[in-house]
């Protein structure tokens, strides 16, 4: 709600008809329009307590080129305890609070892609992904990979619950985990550049 | 999210809680243990299982009861470097790329007609020539006439990309001075840019509602790039950032500085999109020379992206502070409340009960010459029980207390309320977590109030490095002999303090004892104080009541045995606290740890080097792998219930 709301508002800034009147018939409203997108882009940037920011509005019949980040394949290692389980692993855009040891601290305010393998043989392959790139937001900025005992899981916040790109809805089974982790973006960069010819990269648990 | 192998079992014991009270048997070192989870569990959960989070939905039908003081951070100058010099990384936690962004469609209407003479402001002349075109136009040719414009523009794919050679975040004592700003904190956000590239697939501008006839203009992939031997762009976005006590949260920005004028760019297109004109005399169609066109654009081009450049300067300079300031009035919420699961000191890593819930509430922003100050109340709660009150007698004496302290010696000071501390414990006695106290050899007694911590610096004997801490813990023991039993209305409630030592334990974790092994806080009972042992009066029987120290010396007895056995072998809890948490996701690490009188614990910290949390690459060694193990083994335990 409060998403909406925000991405509400920032429409009315940008595009409302029902400007201020002191804007009305002045030569700089075109400028004043990108001071907003300036502003805005700025106001998300100062702090993750705002929430996010699209500001791309789909009205024209073609779509544009899409701009996306590819991610090799990921094989996490090391999950013989939870031989038969399942990894979820969720390319996610979201924020850690100001005081947080735990990964399930992280709130993921949008899920980008989510994909669910079975563990076997103390391992498990997730496929490669691409994301696009919308806005002023990374394609994602955390991995997290979850193990759980039921076929599918749902990711919950805290206090919320963000659209599951699959269109799951979380009830009392699915978002049950036996275990949470988590890579930053710049960490699985990271594991990139050290690996530059595996097709998929070597992760253990 | 809980663990749902376990989910049935739990269900059936939380029908019969008695089964979990009569059951569980916890070793005296535990209760200690508890403390330290508890600690732990002030800023955090450290629990592999993940439980409670759909529970925290439930937070709007909580109670709140606020402990003001409870938490303090404390960026010294030397801290502050930290996000000068590694902003893009605090950034990384964010979700907000400042890198670049990218906008599939970008689309502008403009919400009234623009009057033609508008558009040429401060240009007389060629104000003058638009309207004699426009009269000329419209009468020359039958219909031909030039409305006043209402462009529509579409820009696809829009999007820039920066290179940063710095992004900071800075305190600014001295502007603070110069705006003479009482309380707050001017900060600046400091950026030089030494590769900036801002481009999109189409820009078109049409007119369908004045003018149709007037078709496309635009540009056909337009690139604006800063040309390689440019100087470098410089960016400085002040704010003033404070928490007043009646207006909430207040976000300020202040005039800017910007070198985007200096810049050289270089403007590049596939193609310029124009309509179509075309000249007819009699049979006779003499086309536009679309060449003379490209031509003159380019003969322009400087011009134009000198505009461009005064333009996004004039912008960063005057109107993105009024604007900002405007927005800002509506965006930034009056009270920033931020909630956690917090898992419950006591609670059995498998089992799948909820999660505390806790919140942070931002109080006070200060900038002082030695600090950045953040304070903030907090809450915590159970969302799956109606909870007692927080003990008065239990919180802080007064506010935290940095004196002493040098603050060119570690990067951030975070303070605690011991406040914290003992409503975790209450909340996690009244589960019926902190039950019992093992003594050994089989006997146990019950735990009839919840512990409660005080730190006590005239304790310590080493301040930089440990904590003292005093816990009073409230035991019901069964009596025995004739003259007790008359003595006591039933089981005698007795308290005594347990003196413990809190300290940062870095290096190999092999090893051991205070400033050696493993990583985070760890926290070691040294000794019973017998002497302080005192008898619950409402548990003495009138005859007890008369004689309670014979009742206190019979006590004290039982106890001597645990006591002396702490003595000769101080129990030290075998698990590293998580200790101190990740401030806006980045890693800190325990320097030296101290209480003041107030009672809040102070932990001096230093920002860690970049670490993997439980996930990295197969070959790397820099991964908690201890912890994982530890996990795993905790799994296979859990699965095997």
């Amino acid at each position: 709600m409060k998403q909406n709301s925000l991405l509400r508002q920032i429409r009315e800034l940008i595009f409302d008809p029902r400007a201020k009147a002191e804007e009305r018939n002045s030569a700089p409203t075109q400028r004043r329009a990108f001071t907003r997108i300036l502003a805005l882009g700025l106001l998300a940037g100062i702090s993750g307590w705002f929430d996010a920011m699209t500001i791309a509005e789909a009205q024209n019949t073609s779509a544009p080129r899409t701009r996306t980040e590819s991610i090799r394949a990921l094989q996490v290692e090391n999950l013989g305890a939870y031989q038969g389980k399942f990894l979820t692993v969720l390319y996610a855009i979201g924020s850690k609070p100001v005081l947080s040891t735990d990964n399930r601290q992280t709130e993921l305010t949008e899920i980008r892609a989510v994909h669910t393998v079975p563990i076997q043989n103390g391992r498990a392959t997730i496929p490669s992904v691409s994301l696009p790139i919308v806005g002023f937001r990374p394609a994602y900025n955390f991995v997290m990979f979850v193990v759980h005992e039921q076929r599918d899981f749902v990711w919950t916040n805290t206090t919320s619950v963000p659209r599951d790109p699959r269109g799951l809805v979380a009830n009392d089974s699915n978002t049950l985990s036996l275990r949470v982790a988590a890579l930053t973006k710049s960490q699985l960069e990271r594991i990139a550049v050290e690996q530059p010819n595996a097709a998929a990269l070597l992760l253990s648990f | 999210m809980r663990s749902d192998f376990v989910q049935r079992k739990v269900n059936r014991l939380r029908r019969s809680p008695s089964l979990v009270r009569s059951k569980k048997v916890r070793r005296i070192g535990w209760s200690l243990g508890a403390l330290a989870a508890a600690l732990a569990g002030v800023l955090t959960s450290s629990s592999a299982l993940g439980s409670g989070a759909r529970d925290g939905l439930r937070l709007r039908n909580l109670e709140k009861n606020t402990i003001e003081n409870a938490v303090g951070i404390y960026l010294t100058p030397k801290g502050e470097k930290y996000f000068a010099e590694n902003l893009e990384r605090v950034l990384d936690n964010t979700g907000f790329s400042i890198r670049e962004a990218y906008f599939p469609i970008l689309n502008w209407r403009a919400e009234t007609p623009i009057r033609l003479e508008h558009m040429a402001t401060g240009n007389p002349e060629l104000q003058a020539t638009i309207t004699q075109i426009r009269q000329l136009l419209s009468e020359w040719f039958k219909g031909l006439s030039i409305q006043d414009p209402q462009p529509e523009v579409a820009v696809r794919g829009a999007g820039y990309r920066l290179k940063f050679s710095k992004l900071a975040l800075v305190a600014d004592r001295q502007l603070q001075g110069i705006l003479r700003r009482q309380g707050g904190a001017v900060l600046a956000l400091e950026a030089e840019i030494h590769e900036l590239e801002a481009g999109a697939e189409v820009v078109a501008i049409r007119d369908p509602q004045r003018n149709p006839y007037l078709g496309t203009l635009g540009a056909k992939e337009p690139n604006l790039k800063m040309r390689r031997n440019s100087p470098t762009v410089k960016l400085r976005l002040p704010f003033y950032v404070n928490v007043a006590p009646n207006r909430g949260l207040q976000v300020e920005s202040l005039p800017m500085f910007s070198t985007f004028a200096s810049a050289d760019f270089d403007l590049r297109y596939a193609d310029l999109l124009a309509p179509k004109i075309v000249l007819q005399i009699d049979d006779q169609r003499f086309e536009m020379n679309r060449e003379t066109l490209v031509r003159n654009f380019e003969q322009h081009k400087t011009k134009i992206v000198d505009q461009l450049k005064l333009m996004l300067d004039k912008i960063v300079k005057t109107s993105l502070p009024e604007t900002l300031n405007e927005q800002l009035t509506n965006l930034v919420p009056q009270h920033l409340e931020q909630v956690s699961p917090l898992s419950p000191p006591g609670k059995d890593e498998c089992s799948s009960d909820a999660d505390f819930l806790w919140g942070l509430m931002l109080r006070r922003v200060a900038l002082t010459p030695d600090v950045l100050a953040l304070e903030l109340a907090a809450y915590i709660e159970d969302p799956s029980r109606r909870s007692p009150r927080p003990e008065a007698s239990a919180m802080a004496r007064g506010a935290a207390n940095l004196a002493g302290t040098d603050p060119k010696g570690y990067d951030l000071a975070m303070t605690v309320n011991r406040g914290l501390i003992n409503r975790i414990l209450q909340l996690s006695h009244a589960r019926g977590y902190f039950d019992r106290l093992d003594l050994g050899d089989g006997e146990s007694i019950k735990l009839w109030k919840a512990p409660t911590v005080d730190l006590d610096p005239s304790a310590g004997n080493a301040p930089r490095e440990f904590a003292q801490l005093r816990a009073t813990v409230g035991v019901e023991s069964e009596v025995s002999g004739f003259m007790e039993s008359l003595a006591t209305s039933g089981p005698v409630r007795v308290s005594f303090d347990i003196y413990g030592r809190i300290y940062p334990a870095t290096g190999p974790a092999s090893g051991s004892g205070p400033g050696g092994g493993g990583k985070g806080l760890r926290v070691r009972a040294d000794r019973i104080d017998v002497a302080s042992v005192r008898v619950e009066r409402s548990s003495l029987s009138w005859l007890g009541a008369i004689f309670s120290g014979s009742v206190e010396s019979a006590a004290r007895k039982k106890l001597q045995a645990a006591a002396a056995k702490l003595a000769m072998q101080p129990a030290e809890i075998p698990a590293d606290i998580d200790l101190p948490p990740e401030f806006f996701g980045q890693r800190l690490q325990p320097k030296g740890l101290r209480v003041d009188r107030n009672g809040h614990l102070t932990m001096l910290l230093d920002f860690g080097p970049i670490t993997y949390n439980s996930v990295r690459p197969l070959s790397a060694a820099d991964g908690n792998q201890e912890e994982a193990r530890r996990l795993a083994e905790l799994a296979r335990r859990c699965a095997s219930r």
